[in-house]
């Protein structure tokens, strides 16, 4: 189901009135925007999809809090930025630290391929801290507009457009360093090359 | 789509990521559906957050309790002819269950009963809870844990049990832990 087609009003009027059909559409229509963000925050795919569960249950338990209900899919990223927060404090405060640079394997993606520029680009993503990583993932990755990243990040527009600013220039620094990216891909691209081979 | 003027461009290795399609996996909406009913016709975890607060927020009565442990009751509490440790009356004791072998990853929620007419919960914060007699926490209160504490006082003499079931998200009982206790000896 599209999103862009989506009249969230409407399907979450159709909730609070307790229509079994309007939770499904509803959870079609956020769950892969929802775990799109969540993969890129934290590149784990187990965790985006408990992320991404827990905040839709989470929004559908208090859906009638939602004052503008056009912003549903900005309040759901803000739910599950919190809960990503939370497991982070988390992992932190009993010592298990999450292993944010292992190789996004194919299918933690999907069944197509994925070129070393997307390889390069999401560990490049991990470098920077969470809420860079957040604001470039809203805007720059899932085309998302600036009232709607406000929501999510709760900052006014104009410190979301400077923060934006910012954060794409440590991601340029670190992405086009050269040194950095040749080392990468060519260790990408190895680790490409033997996956090809052992698939063969 | 940002038509400011002074804003700088996108990175082209973000715009790559756009199209990495990412998809959930396909009973991610099933399971989200599913608990969400469930969770409108049963009580509901985050009700239950006094209950787990208080549960969890126990180190702060430790001191004024008697520390047992299910792996080393015998060594602290004289056993009776049936090796069930004996418990003093209107004393609050936290017993604190060993889940290091638990699997975390499979628990959604814990389930704590109590047997018997002559044991109930113990709380100076939250006194309502003594009415009951079972009380569930969600896995987030205890998951990071390698003791689930309890607080019990027994008001009459005789045995009662605590029981703690852990359940996964499809409300499947996926392993137990029970203690026996005796209570016995004038109220104090």
């Amino acid at each position: 189901m599209s999103v862009e087609k989506i009249n969230w009003i409407s399907v979450i009027e159709r909730v609070l009135r307790n229509e079994r059909p309007a939770v499904t559409e509803l959870i079609q229509a956020a769950q892969t925007p929802l775990f799109t963000f969540c993969f890129h925050l934290c590149k784990n795919k187990q965790l985006a999809e408990d992320l991404t569960h827990d905040a839709l249950l989470k929004s559908l338990s208090s859906l009638s809090q939602l004052q503008n209900q056009e912003s549903y899919l900005p309040w759901a990223k803000k739910i599950a930025r919190h809960l990503f927060l939370d497991y982070l404090k988390a992992s932190e405060n009993s010592k298990v630290h999450l292993q944010f640079d292992e190789l996004p394997e194919s299918a933690d993606f999907t069944q197509d391929p994925i070129s070393v520029e997307q390889i390069h680009a999401s560990r490049t993503l991990q470098l920077l801290d969470e809420e860079d990583r957040t604001l470039l993932i809203l805007i720059d990755i899932q085309e998302m507009s600036y009232e709607d990243a406000a929501v999510t990040l709760d900052h006014p527009i104009g410190t979301i457009k400077s923060k934006l600013s910012r954060a794409r220039d440590k991601f340029s620094v670190l992405y086009n360093d050269n040194g950095t990216k040749s080392l990468a891909d060519s260790s990408i691209r190895q680790e490409l090359e033997l996956k090809k081979k052992i698939s063969n | 789509m940002h038509d400011d003027q002074n804003q700088n461009e996108t990175p082209s290795g973000l715009k790559a990521l756009r199209s990495v399609p990412l998809q959930p996996s396909a009973f991610l909406a099933t399971r989200v559906q599913r608990n969400f009913e469930s969770s409108a016709t049963r009580p509901k975890l985050d009700q239950k957050k006094n209950k787990a607060s208080f549960l969890v927020g126990t180190g702060l009565m430790a001191l004024a309790l008697v520390v047992v442990g299910f792996w080393q009751l015998n060594a602290f509490i004289p056993p009776t002819k049936s090796n069930e440790p004996v418990f003093a009356l209107g004393k609050p004791y936290l017993i604190r269950m060993d889940i290091r072998e638990i699997s975390h990853a499979e628990i959604a929620y814990a389930e704590i009963s109590l047997g018997g007419d002559n044991i109930q919960f113990s709380s100076e914060k939250f006194k309502h809870i003594q009415r009951d007699k079972t009380i569930r926490i969600a896995a987030k209160s205890f998951s990071q844990k390698q003791y689930l504490p309890v607080v019990v006082e027994g008001v009459e003499n005789g045995k009662a049990q605590v029981t703690v079931r852990f359940y996964n998200d499809r409300h499947e009982l996926v392993t137990t832990r029970q203690m026996d206790l005796n209570f016995m000896g004038p109220k104090t």
